[in-house]
């Protein structure tokens, strides 16, 4: 494991928006499974998620999300030197959802702003990236993290339609005086990269008739080339497994128990599994957050949306030491140990 | 403890009930309040990382009491 350090930098604030469009899963697996399947509800721990209308992306959440914490941040645009956005699910293939935001958000044009394709591990990556550029560029970098996977999720695949939600965020980092330092920790895994994706769309298999024909596939899912595939089992293993490891190692080498954590903040991808996570690595579940059962499993964003949905009114007023790790398409894994508050953080936006 | 006794308690934790409720003779699926496919996978996990057996989803979806899963994973590969 590489440990990543950064020093002397802060959260200065987190925001995050979700769609109005609320489903009610109960209903949803009764209609596409019967009744017999309702389990699913109680073991995913997923009882609500929301999704976006037609017409609305991952981008315009997390614009939303952005406004209202650049507002009650009271800072200027051009205080802003860095902006990355991390997300699966950009509005178009070129150009990337950044260029769009520095317009909207009349920030400046002297801008680094990029995207950073990642599905449920980004958060971490994120926050890695933007320290680094906060520190590079002595200014504030904005992170926004927003998915909308529900476009691409085919509604009669059991393995994957009653998971997801759609969600944005932002997120403010600075330099800070304060000497405490933020650990990372990454994992990439190329060998596993089957196991959770998108078939056609991108450059390899462009988008044909057939890629838009809805199939029963091998593993008894029916979808189009165009949606999401995911071996459960798989997702699962990897989950149970490496991800525990990876944050055990993180928290080994940086001499932290797991009872100086005051939250585990994981990607919020069912409850069970989060369950089996944090056995793992002896924590309580009152310590693990849980944000999954209004909004569905939200890929990266599940962590700030997590962190404003449930800690909100801890991190508006003291300082907290959260361990946080996401993980998923790649297989990809990033972890990390930071302090975070006091600090910014409106409520939930609902985007109408 | 016996090999037999250790395989009910680790079933158990992953079925989030007592192993005191369970035998080799639970028939899992229906036995088991709220069972679905993650408890299932949780079990073909830990065949792997504890007793170094890989079981196939397909061979699983055949198995129907937990004594079915012991003898497979007692099973010379």
């Amino acid at each position: 494991m590489s440990l990543a350090v950064l020093e002397h930098v802060e959260l200065l604030g987190v925001s995050a928006c979700v769609p109005s469009l609320e489903i009610d899963n109960s209903d949803f697996v009764k209609n596409l499974l019967g009744e017999t399947a309702l389990s699913i509800v109680d073991s995913t721990g997923i009882k609500k998620r929301r999704i976006v209308q037609e017409g609305v992306t991952s981008l315009d959440l997390c614009i939303r999300a952005a406004e209202t914490l650049i507002g009650e941040l009271n800072i200027s645009s051009d205080e802003i030197g860095g902006l990355v956005f991390v997300t699966a699910t950009p509005d178009h293939l070129l150009p990337n959802n950044s260029s769009l935001c520095q317009e909207i958000l009349w920030l400046h044009k002297s801008v680094a702003a990029f995207d950073v394709n990642l599905a449920c591990s980004g958060y971490p990556y994120g926050l890695w990236l933007s320290g680094l550029m906060a520190k590079s560029l002595n200014k504030k970098v904005l992170l926004l993290d927003g998915q909308s996977h529900s476009q691409y999720v085919s509604k009669e695949d059991p393995a994957t339609s009653v998971l997801f939600g759609d969600a944005g965020s932002a997120s403010i980092i600075g330099e800070s005086s304060r000497k405490s330092a933020w650990f990372f920790a990454f994992e990439t895994d190329g060998s596993k990269r089957d196991v959770l994706s998108i078939n056609s769309g991108g450059y390899r298999n462009r988008v044909s008739s057939n890629s838009l024909e809805y199939k029963v596939m091998p593993d008894g899912g029916k979808r189009r080339d165009i949606d999401l595939y995911m071996n459960g089992l798989e997702v699962f293993a990897f989950a149970s497994t490496s991800v525990p490891k990876l944050l055990s190692e993180l928290l080994r080498q940086t001499n932290t128990t797991p009872d100086e954590l005051d939250y585990l903040i994981l990607h919020q991808a069912n409850l069970y599994m989060m369950k089996r996570i944090a056995k793992r690595l002896k924590m309580d579940m009152s310590k693990v957050p849980v944000s999954l059962d209004k909004f569905g499993n939200t890929s990266s964003t599940s962590i700030p949306l997590t962190i404003v949905s449930e800690l909100r009114n801890t991190i508006v007023e003291r300082n907290i030491l959260a361990a946080m790790e996401g993980f998923g398409a790649g297989l990809s894994t990033g972890a990390a140990l930071i302090d975070i508050g006091p600090c910014v953080c409106p409520e939930v936006v609902i985007y109408e | 403890m016996d090999k037999a006794t250790v395989f009910l308690d680790q079933i158990a934790d992953i079925l989030e009930v007592e192993s005191k409720d369970l035998t080799m003779e639970t028939v899992f699926r229906q036995a088991i309040p709220g069972w679905d496919s993650l408890k299932g996978f949780s079990i073909i996990v830990m065949a792997d990382e504890e007793y170094g057996k890989k079981i196939e989803v397909a061979d699983f979806l055949n198995m129907k009491t937990i004594g079915d899963i012991y003898n497979a994973i007692l099973e010379k590969r």
